[in-house]
C-alpha cells in the first residue's frame, strides 16, 4: 500500500469517526428523554415551557432538527447558548489555547520523566529500579487528578509559599501578552516581555504537573515494553557484537526503534489532556474549554455541553490522524 | 492457539492451583489484601466509630485527633465516620457499574462475534464511534442529559464502558470459534446456542473477569470525579469525591483533612482494584506472560 492510500485511507476513517461522534452526541442531547427546558425552569407552568420549546425549536421534528443541527455545524456554527446567549464556537474558540497550553506544557513534562525512566527499567529489568519505577507509575495513575491538584495547592502554595495561586493563567495585576498564538508563554516571549513569561510558567507548573503525574504511568509502561521488545531484536545483539558502545546500542538503535509508539501514546495523552482537564482548570481557576464545560454542566447549558464534546471529539480523533501520519514519516515501513 | 495452549487454558480455569499461582503474583496478592481491608474497614468502620456520619455536632474544622481521627469538616461533620460510609457507597456504586457493562458487553460481544458479518459491521462501528469520544466524558453529558441523579450517573457510566468489554469479549469469541473442540461440537450436531453458551461464554470469562476488575478500578476514579464537579452523588450524602470537592474550598486556608482524607481513599481503592485486575490478566493468561 502506498503512503498516500494510507493516508487517504485513513483520513476516510477518521472523518466517519467525528461524523458519527456527531451522530451520537445529537442522539444524546436530543432524542434521550431529559429535557433541556425542563430541567432548567422547575415550576414553570406547562404552557411557558412549549412556550420557550417552540422558541429554541425544540418542538419540531427530530429529523428536522437533525438537519437543521448538521447544516449550522457545516457552516462552522455551534449554535447559540440558551444560558449565556453567547456563540459556543467563538467562546470555546478564545479558551482552547489556554488548554493547549496547558496540555502541551503537560505532555512535554511528563514525557521528560517518563521516557528516561522507561529506558532506565527496561535496561535494567526486573532489577529493584525496574520495580520501583512500576510500582510508582501504578501509584500515579490511582491517584484522582483533583485530589493531586489540591495536594500540590495544600503543600506548594499554602505550606511553602512558592507556588502561584491557583487562579488562572497570570497574576490579576498583569496584562496578558498582544495575542500571536494565543499561548502566554511563546505570546510574552514573541513581545519580549520577559516578566509576564516568567509569570506565566510559574502559574503553568501545578496544574501541568498534576497532569504529568495522571499521564506518567502510561507513557513509562510504553516506553519500558517497546523498548523491552526491541533490546531483543538481532540488529541490537549484532550491534553489540560489532563493538558499539552499549550507550550507542541503547540511545541510537533501540530508543529510535521505540519512538514510533512512545508518540502513539503521547498523542494519546496529548488529546486526552486538552480535553480530560475539566477538574483540574476548574480547581486552578484556568480559563480553557475544561472550565467552559464545567459551568456548561452546573448550567444545564446544552449547547454549550455539546460544543464542548464536539471539540473533544474532533481533537482526539485529529489527534490520532496526526499522530498516525508522523508514524508514517518516522517508521518507512508503513509506507510500503 | 493450538490444542495444547487451549488444553492449558481449561486446565487453568477448571483446575486453579490457587497456591502455587498467588505466590508467584505478588502484584495480585498485594491487591488482594488492601481490597480485604478496606472492604473490612467499611464493614465494621461504622460499628467501631459511633460518630454518626450526617451530624454537625462536633464543631467545624477541627483538626485531626484522637476524638475524631481525621478531623471535622466545614459544619462540623466527623470526617472518618463519612469516609467510612463513603466507602460503602462507592463500592455499591463501582460494583453495579462494573456488572452492568461487564454484563451488557459479553451480550453484545457474543452475540457479534458469533453472528459475524453485517452485524458484526454494525456493532464494531458503534464501538468504534463510542471510543472517539474519552469515556468520562461520554458518561458526564450522558448523566447530565439524563437527569444528573445518582441512578443516571451509574447507567451513563456503565453505558461509556461497555464497548471495551465489547470488543474484549468479541475478540475471544473470534480466535474461540475457531478452535477444533467448537468444530467437533458443531460436527456432532450441538446446536448453536448450547455451543455459545456452553463452550464459548466460560472460555471468555477469564479475559472478561480481569477486565471487569479494571472496570471497577475506573468506575470508583469516574464516580468520585463526576461526584467531584456535582453530577450524580450530591451533597450531604457521604461520598468519596463529593467530600474532596467539599473541602477543596478550604484547602487554600489550610483546612487539609477535609478533602485529603477521602481523596487518599480513592486511591487506595483504585489501587487495590487495578493491583489485582493487572494480577489477574497475566494469571489467568498464560499467552500474555512477561
Amino acid at each position: 500500500m502506498k503512503f498516500v492510500t494510507y493516508l487517504a485511507k485513513r483520513t476516510v476513517a477518521s472523518v466517519f469517526a467525528v461524523l458519527g461522534a456527531l451522530c451520537l452526541i445529537f442522539f444524546i442531547s436530543h432524542v434521550l428523554p431529559g429535557n433541556p427546558v425542563l430541567s432548567r425552569a422547575t415550576g414553570a407552568s406547562l404552557g411557558t415551557i412549549q412556550q420557550v420549546e417552540q422558541q429554541l425549536g425544540l418542538n419540531r421534528p427530530i429529523g428536522a432538527q437533525f438537519v437543521d443541527y448538521f447544516s449550522g455545524l457545516a457552516h462552522g456554527d455551534l449554535g447559540d447558548s440558551y444560558v449565556t446567549g453567547r456563540s459556543v464556537g467563538s467562546d470555546l474558540a478564545q479558551r482552547a489555547p489556554a488548554s493547549i497550553e496547558l496540555a502541551l506544557f503537560a505532555t512535554l513534562l511528563a514525557l521528560l520523566v517518563s521516557v528516561p525512566l522507561g529506558i532506565y527499567a527496561a535496561v535494567h529489568q526486573g532489577k529493584l529500579v525496574d520495580r520501583i519505577a512500576r510500582a510508582l507509575s501504578s501509584l500515579a495513575v490511582s491517584m484522582p487528578s483533583f485530589w493531586v491538584a489540591l495536594l500540590l495547592i495544600y503543600v506548594f502554595y499554602f505550606k511553602l509559599s512558592v507556588g502561584a495561586a491557583p487562579l488562572g493563567r497570570l497574576d490579576a495585576s498583569l496584562t496578558p501578552p498582544p495575542s500571536v498564538t494565543g499561548l502566554y508563554t511563546v505570546d510574552s516571549l514573541i513581545d519580549g516581555q520577559f516578566g509576564t513569561f516568567v509569570n506565566a510558567v510559574w502559574h503553568l507548573v501545578l496544574p501541568a504537573v498534576t497532569l504529568a503525574i495522571v499521564v506518567t504511568a502510561p507513557l513509562v509502561r510504553i516506553t519500558r515494553a517497546t523498548m523491552l521488545e526491541v533490546l531483543t531484536q538481532p540488529f541490537i545483539t549484532c550491534g553489540r557484537a560489532l563493538g558499539l558502545s552499549e550507550r550507542q546500542v541503547i540511545f541510537h538503535d533501540a530508543l529510535r526503534n521505540s519512538l514510533a509508539s512512545v508518540l502513539t501514546v503521547a498523542g494519546l495523552v496529548f488529546g486526552y489532556l486538552v480535553s480530560g482537564s475539566v477538574l483540574v482548570e476548574q480547581i486552578f481557576a484556568w480559563p480553557g474549554i475544561g472550565q467552559y464545560a464545567f459551568s456548561a454542566l452546573t448550567n444545564n447549558d446544552i449547547q454549550g455541553i455539546e460544543g464542548f464534546v464536539l471539540v473533544v471529539a474532533v481533537t482526539y480523533v485529529g489527534v490520532n490522524w496526526l499522530v498516525d501520519l508522523l508514524y508514517g514519516v518516522i517508521d518507512p515501513r508503513v509506507r510500503v | 492457539m493450538s490444542i495444547a495452549a487451549e488444553f492449558q487454558v481449561r486446565r487453568r480455569i477448571l483446575h486453579p492451583s490457587w497456591a502455587r499461582g498467588l505466590a508467584g503474583e505478588h502484584g495480585l496478592l498485594a491487591g488482594l489484601i488492601l481490597l480485604g481491608v478496606l472492604v473490612l474497614a467499611a464493614l465494621l468502620g461504622p460499628v467501631i466509630v459511633h460518630d454518626s456520619p450526617t451530624s454537625t455536632a462536633y464543631g467545624p474544622f477541627s483538626p485531626p485527633s484522637a476524638a475524631h481521627l481525621f478531623g471535622t469538616d466545614d459544619v462540623g461533620r466527623d470526617v472518618l465516620a463519612r469516609v467510612f460510609h463513603a466507602i460503602q457507597l462507592d463500592l455499591l456504586l463501582a460494583a453495579v457499574i462494573c456488572v452492568l457493562a461487564a454484563v451488557a458487553g459479553a451480550v453484545i460481544g457474543l452475540f457479534s462475534g458469533f453472528a459475524g458479518g453485517l452485524v458484526d459491521l454494525a456493532v464494531m462501528r458503534l464501538v468504534d464511534i463510542m471510543m472517539s469520544i474519552p469515556a468520562f466524558i461520554l458518561a458526564l453529558i450522558i448523566a447530565v442529559m439524563l437527569g444528573n441523579t445518582g441512578q443516571t450517573m451509574v447507567l451513563a457510566i456503565a453505558f461509556a464502558y461497555t464497548p471495551v468489554a465489547v470488543r474484549i469479549v468479541r475478540s475471544q469469541v473470534l480466535s474461540l470459534r475457531e478452535l477444533p473442540m467448537i468444530e467437533t461440537s458443531r460436527a456432532i450436531g450441538t446446536p448453536a446456542s448450547r455451543i455459545v453458551l456452553w463452550h464459548v461464554l466460560p472460555n471468555t470469562y477469564s479475559v472478561l473477569i480481569a477486565q471487569a476488575t479494571l472496570f471497577l478500578a475506573w468506575a470508583i476514579l469516574d464516580t468520585a470525579a463526576m461526584s467531584f464537579i456535582g453530577v450524580g452523588i450530591h451533597p450531604p450524602t457521604p461520598e468519596l469525591g463529593a467530600m474532596v470537592s467539599e473541602g477543596s474550598q478550604d484547602i487554600v486556608s489550610g483546612q487539609w483533612w477535609v478533602s485529603i482524607f477521602p481523596g487518599a481513599f480513592i486511591a487506595f481503592l483504585v489501587i487495590s482494584f487495578s493491583l489485582v485486575g493487572d494480577g489477574l490478566r497475566d494469571y489467568l493468561d498464560p499467552r500474555g506472560q512477561r
